[in-house]
């Protein structure tokens, strides 16, 4: 058996819904980034960032929870 | 006679944009907004090696993903680095006899030896598929569109400071201005 590597072989994921908690880093990453760059001050960056991700995340679960209600009720 | 005063050097926008882009958060440092290059250095790196670890070494694949992989090149040193990699064990497996030299495009050989290489990655255990290669490449994908967005936030900024146009730089305190006398 060949020996796993980090950096050189793929991770076994979990496979369905437990996947999608990998989108919570991902906002993270983009709501610091996008606010470090637009913020006018930075002592309001960590409250910036907050908001961004309230918002990102309820965006998320609210396109989430229509494409699912579509999903199981369109005839 | 011209002032023996010194002006202090204006940020070159070429300079912010080839730095922003080779070491992200570079061009913010250089345009003096230096702890907001820290931030962007530390995010940036961690998001795109993060995608890294999660998709092994074929999570850029120019060969097979060239949208991802363009985004993922705007990462500047990062990006070659994984680039790099990721040809190098490309090149050991095509250099096999066994698959031989690239033929005719769209052509069933070229279909064939495609199926050879996922052969040899899959021995090897590095073949991404999904739904782990969605998920590395979005990371590493999204690395770079934000790298994008910061070298075109350093070049405006370093126009600003140069007088040209967008945003202005840091802002220094001014001193209080004297009340206006009122003219009779």
């Amino acid at each position: 058996m060949i020996a796993w590597k980090i950096f050189y072989n793929p991770m076994n994921l979990p496979v369905g819904g437990a996947m999608l908690w990998l989108l919570l880093p991902l906002c993270v990453s983009v709501a610091v980034v996008y606010k470090t760059v637009r913020t006018k001050k930075l002592s309001r960056l960590p409250l910036e960032i907050l908001a961004l991700l309230g918002y990102m995340c309820a965006g998320l679960l609210t396109l989430g929870a229509v494409l699912w209600i579509i999903r199981e009720y369109w005839p | 006679m011209p002032s023996k005063r010194t002006v202090k050097s204006q940020p070159l926008p070429f300079l912010a944009l080839l730095l922003a882009w080779l070491v992200p958060g570079a061009g913010h440092m250089y345009i003096g907004r230096f702890r907001r290059g820290v931030i962007i250095f530390v995010l940036i790196g961690a998001t795109f090696w993060a995608g890294v670890a999660i998709g092994g070494v074929m999570t850029m694949d120019y060969h097979n993903e060239r949208w991802w992989f363009i985004a993922e090149t705007f990462t500047g040193v990062h990006g070659l680095i994984g680039w790099q990699r990721q040809q190098n064990v490309y090149d050991r497996l095509t250099n096999d006899p066994e698959i031989g030299p690239k033929p005719r495009k769209n052509s069933r050989a070229e279909v064939s030896r495609q199926m050879l290489i996922d052969k040899k990655l899959s021995e090897e255990n590095i073949i991404l598929v999904a739904p782990v290669d969605t998920v590395a490449r979005a990371y590493a994908g999204v690395a770079g569109l934000l790298n994008l967005m910061c070298i075109f936030d350093a070049v405006v900024l370093a126009m600003g400071a140069a007088g040209t146009a967008g945003e202005p730089g840091p802002q220094r305190p001014r001193p209080a201005k004297e009340p206006d006398v009122a003219t009779p």
